[in-house]
């Protein structure tokens, strides 16, 4: 697998818990999301896929949506975590967390080996 | 961002990103590109008058739409990969008839079954206990009951009765209710 093909293969399984996430804090609208993950480091490319995902996790039942009016621009859709979304972020946590530790041991020097 | 030129390069990108949604299904195609347009709008609206190159850089971040859409086909994929095993079938059917007519049988199928939670098991399980089997025989008891209550006072009787009457009710009702009340949350799913 070509290096950059893993780096999307690794983006694409845990983005959207990262998203799922940030929704749990507070209900935040498409673009919010954008900027954020884009302020947090290099975890999505073309940010117009978030779009879909978050599309996908509506249909889901992960989030829901309510529309949202702005002073003076055009209504937003805000994204809030649903109890199903709310638990799914909870498993990622706990298997996320015991995935890294089991791969921190295996890199005890971590970048740098 | 007014200038004529840019809101070419806008209408170009959405037509592109329509384009390569075609196959996608109209709700979510819609959604996505509604989506995407208020994305941009709303960015694009604090860059500077006739800035190509801010709102270039806007939409090379957005990414390339043929990415977008095969994030989206991928998405939709998982979506009905996702959905297939919840959704509804003989299984469930069955087991809530068998829930009233054969209580045993339609308890397990109810349990195994995926589709309901925990929580609806154990209420489709427990209201009323046994289906009607169950609640003709606790109505088989009764006339023992209201046979001893026979040589008390009338008030006893009555009162006796009427309490009899009142559970018969409640337990003729609550297994339809239950019924319903299960095959609403199927339709929920």
């Amino acid at each position: 697998m070509p290096i950059d093909g893993l780096a999307t293969q690794l983006r694409k399984g845990v983005i959207e818990y990262c998203v799922l996430a940030m929704l749990k804090e507070m209900p935040r609208y498409g673009g919010e999301v954008i900027q954020m993950l884009r302020a947090r480091g290099e975890l999505v490319v073309s940010e117009g896929t978030i779009y879909p995902l978050l599309s996908r996790m509506r249909s889901e039942g992960l989030v829901e949506t309510e529309w949202r009016d702005t002073a003076g621009g055009a209504p937003r859709r805000y994204y809030r975590l649903s109890r199903s979304g709310l638990k799914a972020v909870a498993q990622f946590r706990d298997e996320w967390f015991r995935f890294r530790d089991s791969v921190d041991n295996i890199f005890p020097n971590g970048a740098t080996q | 961002m007014t200038g004529s030129h840019a809101g070419q390069m806008v209408d170009e990108y959405l037509q592109r990103l329509e384009r390569e949604l075609t196959d996608l299904s109209p709700y979510n195609r819609n959604e996505i590109i509604d989506e995407i347009r208020r994305h941009i709008a709303e960015e694009s609206g604090g860059l500077p008058d006739e800035s190509d190159a801010a709102l270039m850089n806007l939409l090379e971040r957005l990414g390339d739409p043929a990415d977008i859409a095969a994030a989206a086909r991928g998405d939709e994929m998982a979506r009905t990969s996702v959905a297939k095993p919840r959704r509804f079938g003989t299984l469930e059917v069955v087991g809530l008839i068998l829930l009233v007519a054969a209580w045993p049988v339609g308890a397990i199928l109810l349990w195994v079954s995926k589709i309901w939670t925990t929580r609806e098991k154990v209420l489709g399980t427990l209201i009323p206990p046994g289906g009607y089997p169950g609640v003709l025989l606790i109505m088989s008891t009764f006339h023992w009951i209201t046979a001893a209550s026979e040589g008390g006072p009338s008030w006893v009787g009555l009162t006796v009765s009427a309490v009899l009457f009142t559970i018969s009710l409640v337990a003729m009702i609550a297994p339809v209710g239950m019924i319903v009340y299960l095959a609403t949350r199927l339709r929920a799913r």
